[in-house]
């Protein structure tokens, strides 16, 4: 049995908005194990990106708990919170997010700038990630000179350049069409071999049918949880 | 983090060079301007310190005895204190009760510090103790000498016939070159007198203020107290003084400007890169990290433009003056100002002033939400 990694103890999320309370997630519990490729689906405004966010530190759970690797995010102050997310983690979006004026090199080496890593080490990295990614012969190009494939390839370097244990990637394939997006879910699944565990937000069951398990969240329940690929 | 300093730069060069190129205009009229009130206004206050070397001659009205002290604290010298209001003793007089004669139109003298020795009180009288005592002391020649007697009973009475005081001779004194009879009558008691009878004694100041360039805050100062200060050379200060005003009020207003500019520029521009700073704050970066980004790029550009306006300034300043020396031949020797000490000194004013946007672009870049920019942008 492999190590849990990431663990929701009746995890609520709700927002209040002039008097009105909405749920968005509504006492979630479930373990990701180490090294597995997850997926969590769901219609839009189901509470899956939402859920994401929260496992990524990146926003605060109403009641319950929430523990990657041991620790409960909160018990993290903002600077620890901070540096899980730049040590630990590694994001892509659907919408890229790069610096459209950097190039792929610039892009990719912004978690390690922020990190304080000296040059030497991060020119290291930043060229072992975009190597994985195949995208070595546009080390120098702008973002904004690049396909959708590529660019969504420039995140996942970023993602992976600080060497993360888990990555988050919403909707990653949402932007691309099926032949990119199959390179994308390659990638992950070739980092979920080397140990790294991938949680996906993705609406596409064709996408979630890659991964190693699947839960499908609807109205900001659990309704499903599924294990796919078994061998993995 | 100078890295993403430097590629902040790059990216918002044409914002940062609008600003800079801004403020270097605005600053160059600071620097004019804080030159003209730092090494003009001296020059012309000299100039007239110069004409009145013994210092302005000023009359101050409506001022109460009490004051005293504060109106010297204010540098005032000289002081020669009358009654003011004469119109009360137009109609008063001096009654020697035992001739049942009326004394009119005598002069009444008030003894203070300053009119003592003028009229040669014996320096045995201890004047705090004889201001506070119903004692009188007349002057006067010697054929006079016989109609007053110590112990003889004067009387203060207004035009009315209304009685306010009454004072015993102690001292009757000759005086050879004493035209009119004067008497000393003691101040405090004297003043007690009016004011139980209604009368609250003001008196006017012949003084001397002694240098030019406060003389407009002194006024100032005097009226908040009700004393009015009247010189001579009112007018002309009061148009050197405003001049002062203007060029102070157009460095800070100037100053402010620039700033401002600035930070609105700042602002546009962190707006406009709110993807990249949701991207750092996603990627792990502290929002004082962030903060500082902004702020060294803001720092720097004030820099920029303080020393270039400086130079402008400075420059401009040096023209002006040679100017004014050929056709005033007024020499207002900017010639010897430091150019670093105006860039320092721009500098420190210009950070000074930035200090409360500071807290502004902190919020901005605070209050920036991951969460809802991430949805909006997905």
């Amino acid at each position: 049995m492999r190590d849990i990694i990431i663990k929701l103890e009746n995890v609520v999320k709700k927002y209040v908005n002039k008097g009105n309370v909405f749920y968005a997630i509504k006492g979630v519990s479930f373990d990701i194990e180490k090294g597995c490729f997850f997926s969590l689906i769901g219609k839009s405004g189901s509470g899956k990106s939402t859920l994401l966010h929260l496992m990524a530190a990146l926003d605060s759970p109403t009641e319950g708990k929430i523990i990657v690797n041991g620790n409960d995010l909160e018990e993290f102050s903002e600077k620890e919170r901070c540096e899980f997310r730049n040590k630990k983690i590694g994001f892509v979006f659907q919408s890229y997010y790069l610096e459209e004026s950097y190039s792929v090199y610039k892009n990719v080496e912004m978690p390690l700038i922020i990190m304080g890593m000296k040059k030497k080490d991060r020119k290291r990295l930043v060229m072992e990630a975009i190597e994985k990614v195949g995208l070595a012969d546009k080390v120098n190009r702008k973002a904004n000179k690049l396909s959708g494939g590529e660019k969504q390839r420039v995140a996942i370097a970023r993602a992976i350049v600080n060497k993360p244990e888990i990555i988050f990637a919403d909707e990653p394939c949402g932007n691309l069409d099926t032949e990119n997006g199959n390179i994308i879910m390659d990638f992950f699944r070739d980092f979920t071999n080397t140990g790294v565990t991938v949680v996906l937000v993705t609406h596409n069951i064709e996408d979630a049918k890659k991964t190693d398990r699947i839960i499908r969240i609807n109205d900001g329940e659990v309704v499903e949880d599924t294990y796919v690929n078994t061998n993995n | 983090m100078l890295i993403q300093i430097i590629d902040e730069i790059k990216y918002s060069k044409k914002i940062l060079l609008l600003g800079i190129g801004t403020c270097i205009a605005i600053m160059s009229i600071v620097v004019i301007f804080s030159n003209l009130t730092i090494y003009l206004m001296p020059k012309i206050y000299n100039n007239y310190n110069r004409q009145f070397k013994d210092g302005i001659t000023v009359d101050i009205y409506g001022m109460q005895l009490d004051r005293v002290d504060f109106v010297k604290s204010l540098g005032i010298t000289k002081l020669n204190i009358s009654i003011a209001g004469s119109s009360h003793f137009d109609s008063a007089s001096i009654i020697d009760e035992s001739n049942d004669v009326e004394i009119k139109n005598k002069e009444l003298v008030w003894l203070t510090e300053e009119n003592c020795s003028e009229y040669y009180i014996s320096q045995n009288i201890n004047i705090e103790e004889f201001n506070e005592s119903n004692n009188a002391i007349v002057y006067c020649s010697y054929k006079d000498m016989n109609n007053y007697e110590i112990g003889d009973v004067l009387s203060l009475e207004l035009k009315n016939g209304k009685v306010i005081n009454n004072y015993i001779i102690s001292q009757v004194i000759e005086c050879a070159d004493m035209k009119e009879i004067k008497v000393i009558i003691p101040a405090k008691t004297t003043i007690a007198a009016l004011d139980e009878a209604g009368y609250i004694m003001n008196y006017d100041v012949q003084a001397v203020y002694p240098k030019t360039e406060g003389y407009i805050s002194l006024k100032k100062e005097l009226a908040k107290k009700n004393i009015i200060c009247k010189s001579d050379i009112d007018n002309v200060m009061t148009i050197v003084a405003s001049l002062e005003l203007v060029f102070k009020i157009m460095v800070v207003v100037f100053t402010v400007i620039s700033v401002m500019v600035m930070v609105v520029l700042s602002i546009i521009n962190i707006n406009t890169r709110e993807k990249f700073l949701i991207l750092q704050k996603v990627l792990g970066a502290r929002n004082y990290r962030i903060i500082c980004i902004y702020l060294a790029i803001l720092e720097l550009q004030i820099i920029v433009s303080d020393i270039v306006g400086s130079v402008i300034g400075y420059i401009y300043t040096n023209y002006l003056t040679d100017v004014l020396k050929e056709l005033y031949s007024v020499a207002i020797g900017c010639s010897n100002v430091n150019l670093v000490w105006i860039i320092l000194r721009g500098i420190i004013i210009s950070n000074i002033a930035m200090i409360p946007f500071a807290f502004i672009i902190k919020k901005i870049i605070s209050k920036k939400d991951i969460i809802a920019t991430i949805n909006n942008k997905d």
